[in-house]
């Protein structure tokens, strides 16, 4: 995509937060009391939308010149597959544990990344998963068992 | 001041903090030579463990862990010709050309002993300037302290590159926005929460700061797909050469060290400006000094070449201290990350930190000290081992850094939300970084925001809510104007060349 298009984008993207940002600071309930406050809980959310609106608004009118944006399909693929990896560590750490969590997300990150070699993979991955579990019990860092809760006992 | 700093070193020399002192400069010269990773993300990621630690021990942690990742920056730009980020890249231009010469190891010197000097002058300049600055900012009232806020956030504009400052106010403005998630102090209601109780607390430093920085990076790695080559894996992997300088070379390079010392000090020290720029103008101002053959040698594997940014952008990473330990304000990013740190650990820096912690203080500037001291004795003799790391796979490294992103995320709040928030926002910087998006300044708004709102509400209250305060106080006003102009210059600058 070109970089300006791009920047356009991005900037008119920004604007839109700012636009949202600034009409929900009508939402925020100022107590009584402050009524008559120069500064209440509202007004820095107001000023600060507004001055966010005017900023992103330059740029989208003025978008910079610079290199094409170009990456390879596989690129974005490995990329949105690393955001994939992290949410299912997220969603699995209280559920499988510190452990198979680790052990499961890294295994699938370096094999995203191009690691071939399998017993490298499982060894490196479940290795720096038990070692950190280890390094965290020693410093007394209660980490998740999750469905394998009974096992500790 | 003697007795203050041996208050500190006798703080710093104890047995935990050694192994602290060590451990940092290690992992930060490891983090630091990873291509793509500077010392923001270094910092960064090593936050998680300072909660566990006493102000002061975390302060001697970070700034082993900064000045560690800056010499791994300069192992990465000499060895491999990668800079581990932008204050690096001027060692590049002389210490590349050295390393295909088969000197690779007479260029890792430079830049220990370099690093070495610009730091250690670094830390009696910061001693020296920072009581002083502290007396004279200890009388400071909230109208005083908005302004220098606004100064701060503006001085960022004034040192962006041409066509960024928009941006960079632009960030700035949205770190500001972020800040006002969560519970408002003084009146007590919520803003921007939803309903989601994970957010009424507010967001979450430690998080932005992996996001924005160590997360968005290795994502980035991970789209580029930055491989080493095969040149630069047998150059990290081979024999670096003699380490040892002769007399004639260090007499040639020691007036290039003073001269890069002291004018990355004076750079340091301005907000927003940093250790790049003073890389820059040091190699620029040394290039410009050098006269016949020694003028030829710039870019050739010129010593002076190497000798110059190495040591203005360690002196500008002490110089940044200044303005984070006496007026509270971070002169660069890496400061940013280190000032919210503080603030989460209870500490407010600013120029009551000197009278009412002064062992943070202290313990500070003795760290600097050993820190210096610590990176030339391990870094010397292990320079072959450590470059040997370079050849660590992509392939592994980049999952590595999103483990340690999201265990050092965990580990704090033990709550996915955090995680799912962080990987949101993860995302957002990458999508903003490609166009060139400044993150540093979206740091330090997010880290400013409260206090700002905070010391405004206060100057009101006490000018019983007149705003009439921005212009009869003098020295508000005159950071203001100074605000003013750091905004107005680049851009009148950009009109004028039409």
């Amino acid at each position: 995509m070109p970089f300006r298009q791009l920047d356009r984008a991005v900037a008119l993207a920004v604007f839109a937060f700012a636009a949202a940002y600034f009409l929900l600071a009508f939402q925020i309930r100022v107590p009584p009391s402050s009524d008559d406050s120069p500064l209440s809980a509202r007004s820095f959310p107001f000023a600060l939308g507004a001055v966010a609106m005017v900023l992103s608004a330059l740029v989208a009118l003025k978008p910079s010149h610079g290199d094409v944006i170009a990456f390879e399909r596989k690129a974005w693929l490995r990329s949105l597959g690393l955001l994939a990896l992290m949410g299912f560590y997220a969603l699995a750490v209280t559920r499988l544990g510190f452990v198979i969590t680790t052990a499961l997300f890294l295994a699938g990150g370096f094999r995203l990344l191009g690691e071939r070699r399998p017993l490298v993979l499982a060894l490196v991955a479940a290795g720096t998963a038990v070692g950190f579990w280890f390094l965290f019990r020693q410093l007394d860092v209660e980490l998740d068992w999750g469905w394998f809760e009974d096992l500790k006992r | 001041m003697i007795e203050g700093l041996l208050t500190g070193l006798a703080a710093v020399a104890s047995p935990a903090n050694l192994v602290l002192l060590f451990g940092g400069c290690l992992l930060g010269t490891f983090i630091g030579m990873m291509p793509g990773l500077g010392p923001v993300t270094a910092v960064s990621l090593l936050i998680p463990i300072t909660y566990g630690l006493s102000p002061a021990g975390a302060m001697i942690l970070l700034a082993a862990v900064y000045y560690g990742a800056m010499f791994g920056g300069s192992t990465a730009s000499v060895l491999i010709n990668a800079p581990g980020e932008s204050s690096s890249v001027p060692t590049t231009f002389d210490g590349y050309p050295l390393a295909r010469n088969g000197q690779a190891g007479k260029a890792l010197a430079l830049c220990a002993w370099g690093s070495f000097v610009g730091g250690t002058i670094a830390t009696l300049m910061l001693m020296l300037a920072a009581p002083t600055l502290s007396s004279w900012a200890v009388g400071f009232q909230a109208s005083e302290y908005f302004a220098l806020m606004v100064l701060g956030l503006t001085a960022i504009a004034a040192f962006t590159e041409e066509g960024g400052v928009i941006k960079a106010l632009l960030m700035a403005v949205l770190g500001l926005m972020l800040a006002t998630i969560g519970t408002d102090i003084a009146d007590g209601v919520e803003r921007y929460v939803f309903g989601i109780p994970d957010l009424s607390d507010g967001l979450s430093f430690v998080l932005l700061a992996m996001a924005a920085f160590a997360l968005s990076e290795a994502l980035i790695a991970a789209l580029r797909n930055q491989r080493l080559s095969e040149e630069a894996k047998a150059a990290a992997r081979g024999k670096v050469g003699s380490l040892k300088l002769s007399a004639a070379e260090v007499r040639d390079v020691a007036p290039t060290a003073v001269r890069s010392s002291i004018l990355g000090f004076m750079v340091g020290v301005l907000p927003g400006a940093g250790a790049t720029i003073a890389a820059f103008m040091s190699y620029a101002v040394e290039r410009n000094l050098a006269r016949g053959p020694a003028k030829e040698m710039f870019g050739k594997g010129s010593l002076r070449g190497i000798t110059a940014p190495e040591t203005a952008n360690n002196a500008a990473a002490g110089g940044a201290y200044v303005p984070l330990l006496t007026l509270g304000i971070p002169g660069s990013g890496t400061t940013a990350v280190i000032l919210g740190a503080l603030i989460t650990l209870g500490v407010q820096p600013g120029p009551r930190l000197y009278i009412e912690h002064a062992e943070v203080f202290w313990a500070v500037v003795a760290s600097m000290y050993l820190g210096n001291v610590i990176l030339l004795i391990i870094n010397l003799p292990l320079i072959p081992y450590i470059a040997r790391t370079l050849a660590i796979p992509e392939t592994m490294l980049v999952p590595l850094i999103l483990f340690f992103c999201l265990v050092g995320v965990y580990l704090v709040s033990f709550n996915p939300f955090d995680l799912w928030l962080m990987i949101a926002l993860a995302g957002v910087a990458v999508v903003l970084r490609l166009v060139d998006y400044p993150m540093a300044p979206l740091l330090l708004g997010f880290v400013l925001g409260k206090l700002m709102e905070e010391n405004l509400r206060r100057a009101l209250l006490v000018h019983d809510g007149s705003f009439a305060f921005l212009w009869e106080r003098p020295v508000t006003l005159g950071l203001l104007i100074l605000s003013a102009l750091c905004v107005s210059a680049p851009l009148l600058k950009r009109l004028k060349r039409g």
